[in-house]
């Protein structure tokens, strides 16, 4: 179990893996809005190139790029089925009783489809090149202008990080205690949906209790470390933006006029 | 004062009891107990577990405050709290569960907590960083996720991140405890040399005889109280003494002991010895 | 008859990735009923995995685990038999302990064999007099309790199952040297006054050495030897060269052969080497 990795993150060294985590957390914010402003399909298909170039660059591999749409496949289906038939625009292609299929609908629907699948990849793109521990610390550096909630971001940050830390470490610990309830005769994988949820309680009670036992001690290791809040700590890894943050900058640009100049130019879906 | 003691122990007593009556004796964890730990020294406090060793090393770093008595790092008495971070990092301290005290989710970065903690400057930060980690034989380990790492190299992880902030004297409590026979040959190789080439004072709390009997000095603890203190060699030679109180004595001293053999022996090689110039 | 038997288990983990790994390699064995077994093996040698083996809780990739002559892995029944039939106690057994009472949680084992009342209660009586626990410690919450008596209490939980063979792995680390005594003390009385087969697994040489009566070293995913102790200490080099360690006591005598003294390197009691030099004085030896 000690092989299980956190995230999605996939560590290399290409030119989005070593942007700024800020800038890429602020870029992909910046897609995801121009994404939603694409009016047809000209603008959207300018979009899906600048991500297209973007995946090619990272040398992430396809497949797992893939992998990534998979958990939402059923919400991408249902929302281009509802607009298959809700859309009643263009030319009649069928007729059945209430049930109408027009091209304004496949085509509302096949925009639809790549709209959700491009905000997805982008996303992932985001947590694929970044590890954890930058994200929430790029968060908590664009956040730290705000003065008055400094502290209380600097509390959700670490709580992040410490949370991200001990996931591995309580995975394990619920398989040892699973195996040693099994030995002693617990019956998990039986019996009805409460009976299942009653077996539980022999793996979570003492899973809760260590949990509190490992927080308990390590509030005390991170005291014995001088911890004492935000007030006056420091980073080892500052976050430089570089010259690849201004070329990133000026794509994302670049890509944005674009959708502005052909929804301008074209007011129609297609 | 004595310029070299790092950390001292005048006549400290704690308790865990929540209301203490007049007239009425609490129970004490640690029971008017002097300690002086001067720059490098190297340690073992040994006791079963009760004895009050644990609470011990509790005090040294204003974890807990002493009932009576006082505790002091470099003169600083625990009971200033303007000065608790001063105080913690002077004295660091690792403790049983490698686990429950790394922060991180690399390990460069957790061993970079301490450092991060005391406001320096990121170049420094950096630098004690790769330092501690290459004195604690981890530098190649520094990108990696810390719950891929065997128990002894978490807990070497651990000892890295307190030596960062570059503190006078460190504190070991129990932290063998669980690991297997490898891991605590790591930790106990690593502690050596902590206190060998960087001159590092060291004391470690432990109730494993092999371990102790590494340091210089040997304190046995027992009912909060310090019973016995010496160097190794002095301390085990009280045979009845520690097996009374539930501690284990080398196997060796025990078999020259019982041969009624006069040379003082604390290993096998020792024992071997000094059965073979009897022999003679 | 062998109490315990394994034929050419061989288990695999990830089998069919690029991680495939192969913890345990055609693993043959058989223990006879009534020994107190040694397990030793430095971490990761596959001794853990090999006692997961026993009660079922891993499934061997191939070859049989066979408990008091049944093939466990047979039927759905002959697995749930094995799993009481074959106690294991894990590595800090004190966090699995959930019940209100030390006497309920003691209980959970036999309740879930389908006992009756009564049957589970005489049970729970008899393992809290083996491990020492008090009817004051059973009315308690086993979390108010002291670490070595929430070990005590732990230990009982799976002795109250009342199995053929009692697995204990490491039921001594973390313990001090009298809680350690202890521990080793009720096992030994265990295993004694009931006739069950014993095994421990164990990284100290010296608890093996006073109280094992076999020893079984598992090195690379497999089993180099399985023999007394005596037996197993005489070959200290092969032991080390397996990452393990020999009794103190056998280090002296070894070192006592170095310095010319015809002494046996077998030595691995703190008595066993008094008489072997009292023997050598008899006989007059002189350096």
């Amino acid at each position: 179990m000690s092989n299980i990795s956190i995230g999605q993150f996939f560590p290399g060294n290409s030119i989005i893996h070593r942007l700024d985590p800020r800038m890429k957390l602020v870029l992909t914010f910046i897609y995801i809005i121009v994404i939603f402003l694409c009016k047809n399909f000209y603008a959207l298909g300018v979009m899906v190139l600048s991500l297209f170039v973007i995946v090619l660059v990272s040398k992430i591999p396809l497949k797992i790029i893939a992998k990534s749409i998979k958990p939402i496949l059923i919400i991408i289906i249902f929302t281009a089925i509802l607009n298959v038939f809700y859309v009643d625009k263009g030319n009649m292609l069928f007729e059945w009783h209430f049930l109408k299929v027009t091209t304004g609908g496949i085509y509302t629907a096949v925009f639809m489809i790549v709209r959700i699948t491009a905000l997805v990849v982008a996303s992932s793109m985001l947590t694929y090149t970044t590890s954890p521990t930058l994200i929430t610390d790029g968060i908590e550096q664009l956040l730290s202008p705000l003065k008055f909630m400094k502290n209380s971001v600097h509390t959700i940050a670490m709580m992040m990080t410490i949370a991200l830390r001990f996931i591995p470490t309580l995975v394990d610990e619920f398989e040892k205690i699973t195996n040693a309830q099994k030995a002693r005769g617990a019956d998990l994988e039986t019996g009805t949906l409460l009976e299942r949820a009653k077996a539980l309680i022999p793996v979570l009670v003492p899973l809760f209790i260590t949990s509190f036992r490992r927080a308990y001690e390590l509030a005390f290791a991170m005291e014995c470390r001088c911890y004492h809040g935000a007030e006056g700590r420091t980073r080892m890894k500052v976050m430089k933006y570089s010259k690849l943050d201004v070329f990133a900058s000026l794509f994302i640009l670049i890509s944005t006029g674009g959708v502005v100049a052909l929804n301008i130019l074209f007011p129609h879906l297609i | 004062m004595d310029k070299d003691v790092i950390l001292k122990f005048d006549n400290v007593y704690f308790t865990y009891d929540e209301e203490t009556q007049d007239g009425i004796e609490p129970h004490w964890a640690v029971s008017g107990v002097s300690l002086d730990v001067h720059k490098g020294d190297f340690i073992a406090v040994l006791g079963h577990n009760g004895s009050g060793k644990s609470t011990l090393s509790k005090l040294s770093n204003a974890i807990l405050i002493p009932d009576k008595g006082q505790v002091s790092v470099n003169g600083i008495p625990t009971t200033d709290e303007e000065q608790t971070m001063t105080i913690r990092q002077h004295v660091g301290m690792v403790f049983q569960n490698p686990d429950n005290q790394i922060v991180a989710t690399v390990v460069e970065e957790d061993v970079a907590f301490g450092p991060e903690n005391l406001g320096l400057a990121p170049e420094e930060i950096r630098k004690r960083v790769d330092d501690a980690l290459k004195a604690v034989g981890m530098y190649d380990f520094r990108e990696m996720e810390p719950h891929k790492l065997s128990g002894g190299q978490k807990q070497r992880i651990a000892i890295a991140g307190i030596i960062a902030m570059q503190p006078e004297c460190i504190v070991l409590d129990e932290s063998t405890a669980m690991l297997d026979p490898k891991g605590r040959k790591e930790v106990m190789s690593t502690i050596k040399s902590l206190h060998d080439d960087l001159g590092m004072a060291v004391v470690f709390i432990t109730h494993n005889m092999d371990e102790a009997v590494m340091a210089d000095k040997v304190v046995v603890m027992e009912k909060g109280k310090i019973l016995l203190s010496g160097t190794p060699r002095e301390v085990f030679m009280n045979v009845d003494e520690i097996r009374r109180v539930g501690l284990d004595v080398p196997q060796s001293t025990l078999l020259s002991m019982r041969l009624g053999l006069k040379d003082e022996v604390l290993t096998p090689v020792e024992c071997a010895e000094a059965i073979i110039n009897d022999w003679k | 008859m062998s109490i315990l038997k394994t034929d050419n288990l061989t288990f695999k983990y990830s089998v069919g990735t690029p991680f495939e790994v192969t913890a345990l390699d055609s693993v043959n064995l058989e223990i006879e009923e009534g020994e107190l077994v040694a397990v030793i093996g430095h971490t990761g040698s596959g001794k853990s995995t090999l006692i997961q083996h026993f009660n079922g809780l891993l499934k061997p990739t191939s070859g049989k685990v066979i408990v008091d002559g049944q093939d466990i892995w047979e039927s759905k029944a002959t697995l749930k038999e094995a799993r009481f039939k074959v106690g294991l106690c894990f590595q800090y057994p004190e966090y699995q302990l959930f019940e209100e009472t030390a006497f309920k949680d003691i209980a959970f084992g036999p309740k879930n064999m389908g006992l009756s009342e009564k049957e589970v209660e005489e049970r729970v009586l008899r393992a809290a007099e083996f491990t020492g626990v008090t009817s004051e410690m059973l009315d308690k919450s086993p979390f108010d309790l002291s670490g070595g008596e929430k070990r005590r209490v732990a230990i009982a939980g799976v002795m109250a199952m009342e199995p053929k063979i009692l697995i204990l792995d490491e039921p001594t680390s973390g313990l001090d040297p009298k809680g350690r005594d202890q521990i080793l003390h009720l096992i030994r009385n265990y295993k004694n006054e009931t006739g069950s087969t014993v095994m421990i697994v164990s990284h100290s040489m010296e608890d093996v050495a006073r109280y094992a009566t076999k020893v079984l070293v598992v090195n690379k995913s497999k089993i180099v030897s399985y023999d007394t102790p005596p037996k197993t200490f005489s070959r200290a080099e092969e032991l080390e060269s397996y990452g393990l360690d020999v009794p103190e006591i056998t280090k002296v005598f070894l070192e006592l052969k170095k310095r010319g003294l015809p002494v046996r390197t077998d030595v691995y009691t703190l008595e066993f080497g008094l008489n072997e030099l009292k023997r050598l004085r008899e006989e007059g030896f002189k350096l």
